[in-house]
């Protein structure tokens, strides 16, 4: 007869299925008693069952690619169970290390990194190029070149991925003749006469890398984001009054829907969301709320809106939407878990037009059911104004950097965003807001105190992935910085990780460069 | 009626739908029909024993779990902590019948019990450190001093509340 007084003595099926019932910070206290603990913890079971119950159950940011379930192995998923609790944990407060960074004498018109927080593609000119980090978790990481895309044309070539994180991606042709911001009454004249408007979509997820799944030789107006079945494309600068067009690229047709603009009420066209079954349009004055439209198969369609909700100060572009809905996750084999909110609100990050120094935030919450009721619409909301967010600089008044401008916003469905203001970069998370006389609701909130990077002003530019925390930067040197590194210990050293290319080489320009790069990196930050 | 001999020899005559809670001894019967003969159970003592039956007999005609159940339900039920009043009292043992109790519900195939054993013990190291958690489980600790700073670094952020 043994004595089962000590744990030791439950067989390896039983104490894997107590780390199945445990939570991550007791799988992880537990794993530190004793060897056998520590490789029982590593069992897959252990970490699905944690991956289940305390990323997907709790809807937080997918971290990394979305793929089936089935095809995650026990490392990979304590890996992202553990990168997605430490996330959530510390998002606003994170501390980027750079974990690549390349040396490239070639200018970045645009970088975007894909959902998942893998893949990156840079603009260069008419020049689309296909990059993937790879590696492993405190091991080194590489920037692979995976895929070079040359447009058919001379025209600089502009990116939009999908909204919805399927990796999908639509390459247009950069609108040069009209400057984004400029006055709506400069347009028409001068854009009419460039016809050679090409687009192209293709798909990350697939193999090949890039896969080419449509090809439009002459697209009207121009490329300005693609979700679900539709390619978007802004037509307000077509002389006959344009808008918000619409192509349905599942049918390959040439047929469009007009979401028209009202040029002297709404202003210029700002972006685009799906939303509560809806096309929501942004505007310069307004939001205008159009039914998803079917695609005709020729010619041109007009819709009617449903709805406009006007700002209360005019916005202009950087804008950004958000649910606070993480996305979840995408795979084939995924549990579902009822969802985190009824009925989410949609908040709307913008540059307000006359105060460039701060950001203007407005949210469509769902009407009471009372008023529901007295007032029924198929788009049951109200616009309502939030408190502008101006970034903070603790005793930094005199300098000015409280005057900066704020130059771009991105922001991911789960509620998490960046936004940067001058050079800095700051962060925002969702969070509980009470707005009387409703109940509470999730909207982002920007972290007020200090930047938690610096970039330079101007033509730097920089995306992220909200479920990695990842923020990939360009410049002509551009680099990948990681928002919390697993090893909390080196959590205050760079982590330049040397990536070489073949123009580098060439120019005989390595490694030397590489760390002064990273000295700066080093002194600017701190 | 079914008859049951345990480790120390001692018979045990238990209603055969109270028994049958255990897949094991159901299986068995299934194979060799109706039959007076004893079944033998090697494992389990006559005190671990009486509080299996004590468990059957009170979750008698609840609906066993189908053993194809849906992967996900499964595993959200696991997660949950929560065990039943009368459970809870029922488990309210030393650590030693703890243990012998989730060893036979294992050995017997009883699933339920199994559960409400395993979460016995997940809410026992809840809130505990790994310290703690050694003594209390009788862990010996063979990791150099290396190799426990390592794995402690590994996952630091989890301790800073």
């Amino acid at each position: 007869m043994h004595c089962t007084s000590s744990l030791d003595n439950l067989v390896d099926d039983i104490v894997i299925q107590i780390f199945q019932t445990l939570s991550v910070r007791e799988i992880l206290t537990l794993r530190r008693t004793s060897k056998r603990y520590y490789s029982l913890s590593k069992f897959r079971s252990v970490w699905y069952a944690a991956f289940c119950t305390e990323v997907l159950a709790r809807h937080l940011p997918p971290p990394g690619p979305s793929c089936s379930l089935r095809a995650l192995n026990s490392a990979d998923l304590e890996h992202r169970t553990l990168l997605a609790l430490s996330l959530e944990k510390r998002w606003s407060r994170a501390t980027p290390n750079v974990i690549v960074s390349s040396r490239q004498r070639e200018t970045v018109d645009q970088i975007l990194l894909i959902p998942g927080g893998t893949q990156i593609l840079t603009v260069h000119g008419n020049k689309v190029i296909y990059w993937l980090i790879s590696g492993q978790t405190g091991a080194t990481y590489k920037l692979q070149k995976v895929e070079e895309w040359l447009s058919p044309s001379d025209d600089a070539c502009i990116v939009v991925k999908d909204t919805e994180g399927q990796g999908i991606i639509a390459i247009g042709c950069r609108d040069q003749l009209v400057p984004r911001l400029s006055d709506t009454k400069a347009k028409g004249s001068l854009t009419v006469d460039r016809p050679n408007k090409h687009a192209t979509i293709f798909s990350l997820a697939l193999k090949p890398a890039l896969s080419k799944l449509c090809d439009y030789s002459l697209i009207p107006g121009t490329v300005a984001g693609i979700s679900r079945h539709l390619l978007f494309l802004d037509t307000t600068s077509d002389q006959d009054g344009g808008g918000l067009e619409l192509l349905d690229w599942h049918a390959q047709t040439e047929g469009t829907a007009l979401l028209p603009c009202i040029p002297d009420l709404f202003g210029s066209f700002l972006g685009f969301v799906h939303f509560s079954d809806h096309i929501l349009v942004a505007w310069e004055t307004c939001i205008s709320v159009f039914p998803v439209p079917d695609i005709p198969a020729q010619g041109r369609m007009v819709v009617a809106h449903t709805k406009v909700f006007i700002f209360s100060e005019p916005v202009s572009s950087p804008i950004a939407f958000t649910t606070c809905v993480p996305r979840g996750w995408t795979g084939i084999d995924a549990p579902a878990y009822p969802p985190s909110q009824e009925m989410p609100s949609l908040t709307i990050v913008a540059r307000p037009k006359s105060k460039l120094g701060r950001i203007a935030m407005s949210m469509l919450i769902p009407l009471s059911n009372d008023n529901g009721a007295k007032y029924p619409s198929s788009f049951p909301y109200q616009l309502l104004r939030l408190p502008p967010f101006v970034p903070d600089v603790p005793g930094d008044t005199g300098s000015g950097v409280g005057d900066q401008e704020c130059a771009q916003i991105c922001m991911g469905s789960s509620g998490r965003g960046l936004c940067v203001f001058g050079r800095e970069v700051r962060l925002c998370e969702p969070s509980l807001l009470y707005i009387p006389p409703r109940e509470m609701q999730f909207g982002p909130a920007f972290e007020t105190g200090k930047a938690i990077y610096k970039i330079e002003p101007g033509g730097d530019r920089v995306d992220f992935d909200e479920g990695m925390g990842r923020i990939p930067r360009t410049r002509d040197v551009w680099a990948i910085h990681r928002h919390h590194n697993e090893f909390h210990a080196e959590n205050q050293i760079w982590k330049v990780l040397k990536f070489a290319n073949k123009a580098k080489a060439l120019q005989g320009d390595g490694v030397s460069h590489c760390s002064t790069e990273f000295e700066d990196e080093k002194n600017r930050t701190r | 009626m079914v008859h049951l001999v345990t480790s120390d020899n001692v018979e045990f005559v238990v209603d055969k739908e109270v028994v049958e809670r255990s897949v094991l001894i159901k299986n068995m019967l299934e194979d060799v029909g109706e039959t007076d003969q004893s079944i033998p159970l090697a494992n389990v003592s006559s005190a671990v024993l009486r509080k299996v039956i004590e468990y059957c007999e009170h979750h008698r005609g609840e609906p066993l779990p189908s053993a194809d159940a849906d992967q996900n339900q499964d595993e959200t039920r696991k997660r949950t902590t929560d065990i039943s009043e009368w459970d809870q009292k029922f488990i309210t043992v030393d650590q030693e019948m703890l243990f012998e109790i989730i060893l036979a519900a294992n050995y017997l195939d009883i699933k339920s019990l199994l559960d409400v054993g395993c979460k016995t013990v997940a809410n026992m190291i809840k809130g505990k450190t790994p310290d703690e958690i050694r003594r209390l489980f009788n862990i010996v600790n063979d990791f150099t001093p290396e190799e426990e700073a390592q794995i402690k670094k590994e996952n630091e952020w989890a301790e800073d509340r």
